[in-house]
């Protein structure tokens, strides 16, 4: 195993409880491994003890057989804070320089390498050479990606990359860590991003009050209810008598089909199915009782599925 | 020493503009200003301007967030080292590179302030030898370094009232250093004799030694105080220790010892700050 945690104790300050309670895990090399729990679980304090910037009052970590603040270790590391604070003077190009000098990269590939770096972050070739303290802060999550990885990590941290990215720049997060992981990089992801977690993550651990109540393989998740929103094309001008004939066949297939009709708004509705099996048939009779679908998506993953059920054993709160 | 941090820094420095603004006062401004006429003697007659480790130390304080990823209207500084310091760059590394940026700094503008001083023949009314002129520049030299060093130990403290303190404290000790330094040119005796003065002529030394704080304090708060007052007496000289260099290199046989003591001085500063650094956390409650 790359990254080896044994029980793991902090206790911060003025604070009775322990921020981590005898966490232990181990990630292997190129695996994507998720932390998962509610504000205040300790997942930060795990990622901040990975990085040698908090020090566990008990307990072991070695990242290859070497401690987290061995220069050997720092070589390979790359880290997205949650919060990146930028030196704001500095031009992407400029910033993403001084990282790759700080990284020990080969001065000589500089300049290629950050291109190439502030290419896959999807930053606008506009914006390479303007002052960071004039970006949003979509583009400054961007930045701070681009800095994780100008240094060619081979272990990843990422401490809730998504967090403030438009759409576009999720779908990209996510298909660089999906790069990441073809290029064998060990990423350990602390995201709230469910979604994102289920797509890129091999494994993801459960977290509350500084323990780790559960750690799961996504390889096999299992089938889990979720919410479908779908949403239909009206058939006549008269809505009225429309929508009446629309809520009893909706209410007339999820009685058949054993479904929840949690809504119906106008043309569109949600749904909790049992599984997946039970999503393609309510689907399956819908488009069979002569309603025009235009979309059935999933509100919800498998994973906030997985996360719900754990929500209930701890009795988390939802966000 | 880590060039990359050492050179950014002294960019940052440098872009600041109240920085660049300061430098200018400080090089052009005030030599100009003590030449007019109704200016204070008491300023010609010294080899080194008395106000300026505290016009130094106050350029420093101004631009907290040039050498240190720090600013005090900030709630959070702790985001920006973290980048920094999993980076693979030695700690030492880190606080030598912060160091030497800001000694460049405070150096240069010392010593181009002298500069300016000779160019323009403002020397005072001293008659002042090539060599007590060379050796002005190493006093304003190790001036400069002290101070840097100071506040590079200064600014790696753990939180921000921690710092505000820090800063506070070397701004009464530069105070407190202010007069002597401004004696310390015509001969160490008369820094004593200075101070004894200003006690006497305000009438303070015997009305608070001997009535307040005794009626206050006690006896015994009493000496505690004037531990205190030794205590930031001697941390100023340790900031910045009143050394002539001309007296050195002049007397027989030539003495090096207090520049040893600077030297020291300068690394003890630089270890701490290591070691504050070393085993600081940084995490949303650290600060």
């Amino acid at each position: 195993m790359l990254i080896v945690v044994e029980n793991l104790i902090k206790a911060y300050e003025g604070r009775e409880a322990l921020a981590l309670s005898g966490v232990s895990f181990q990630v292997a090399e190129g695996e994507c491994f998720g932390l998962l729990g509610p504000n205040g679980a300790g997942k930060t304090t795990i990622i901040g003890c990975l990085l040698g910037l908090i020090h566990p009052d008990a307990g072991k970590i070695t990242i290859g057989d070497l401690p987290p603040t061995d220069l050997a270790v720092r070589e390979v590391i790359g880290f997205l804070p949650e919060r990146p604070i930028f030196e704001a003077w500095f031009s992407a190009r400029q910033y993403l320089e001084y990282h790759h000098a700080l990284a020990k990269q080969d001065p000589s590939t500089r300049n290629d390498d950050v291109v190439a770096t502030l290419r896959r972050v999807g930053l606008v070739q506009d914006a390479w050479d303007r002052p960071i303290k004039k970006f949003s802060r979509g583009m400054l999550q961007r930045i701070g990606l681009a800095q994780a990885l100008v240094g060619k990590p081979k272990i990843l941290f990422l401490d809730e990359p998504g967090s403030g990215m438009d759409p576009p720049g999720v779908t990209l997060l996510r298909e660089i860590l999906l790069q990441l992981k073809q290029e064998n990089v060990t990423v350990v992801l602390n995201s709230h991003h469910l979604d994102e977690m289920e797509r890129v993550c091999d494994r993801v651990a459960f977290i509350n009050n500084g323990k780790i109540k559960e750690t799961r393989s996504l390889d096999n998740v299992p089938d889990l209810p979720y919410v479908l929103k779908i949403k239909w094309l009206p058939k006549s001008d008269d809505s009225v008598a429309d929508d009446t004939e629309i809520r009893d066949k909706l209410e007339k297939t999820c009685l058949d089909t054993g479904v929840d009709l949690i809504e119906v708004n106008l043309h569109t509705a949600r749904l909790k199915v049992k599984n997946k099996e039970n999503a393609a048939l309510v689907i399956k009779t819908l488009v069979g009782a002569d309603l025009t679908l235009v979309s059935a998506s999933p509100e919800s993953t498998s994973l906030e599925g997985m996360f719900d059920s754990e929500d209930e054993k701890a009795g988390w709160s939802r966000r | 020493m880590n060039t990359t941090i050492y050179a950014n820094t002294l960019a940052k420095i440098l872009k600041h503009k109240f920085t660049m603004t300061f430098i200018i006062l400080l090089v052009f401004g005030i030599p100009l200003s003590q030449i007019s006429p109704g200016s204070s003697d008491l300023h010609n007659d010294t080899a080194h301007d008395p106000y300026l480790l505290i016009l130094l130390m106050g350029m420093m304080v101004t631009t907290l967030s040039c050498p240190f990823p720090l600013t005090l209207n900030m709630s959070r500084r702790m985001d920006c080292m973290p980048l920094l310091v999993t980076r693979p760059i030695p700690r030492w590394q880190y606080i030598t590179a912060k160091w030497l940026a800001m000694s460049t700094v405070l150096c240069g503008a010392s010593m181009l302030q002298q500069l300016f001083n000779v160019l323009i023949g403002h020397l005072g009314s001293l008659e002042m030898t090539p060599l007590m002129i060379l050796c002005s520049f190493l006093d304003r030299l190790m001036i400069g370094m002290g101070v840097s060093a100071v506040m590079t130990f200064v600014y790696m403290l753990p939180s921000e009232m921690a710092v505000l303190t820090g800063v506070l404290a070397m701004q009464v000790a530069a105070a407190n250093h202010l007069f002597s330094a401004s004696i310390s040119v015509i001969s160490f005796e008369a820094v004593d004799k200075f101070r004894v003065m200003i006690w006497e002529v305000f009438g303070l030394s015997d009305f608070v030694n001997g009535k307040v704080l005794p009626l206050l304090l006690g006896a015994v708060s009493q000496e505690k105080l004037q531990n205190y007052v030794q205590f930031f007496n001697e941390f100023s000289q340790f900031m910045a220790p009143n050394i002539n260099t001309y007296d050195l290199f002049r007397a027989e046989p030539i003495c090096l010892a207090p520049l040893l003591q600077v030297a020291s001085n300068i690394a003890l500063c630089l270890f701490l700050a290591t070691v504050v650094l070393n085993a600081r956390e940084f995490h949303y409650d650290s600060d």
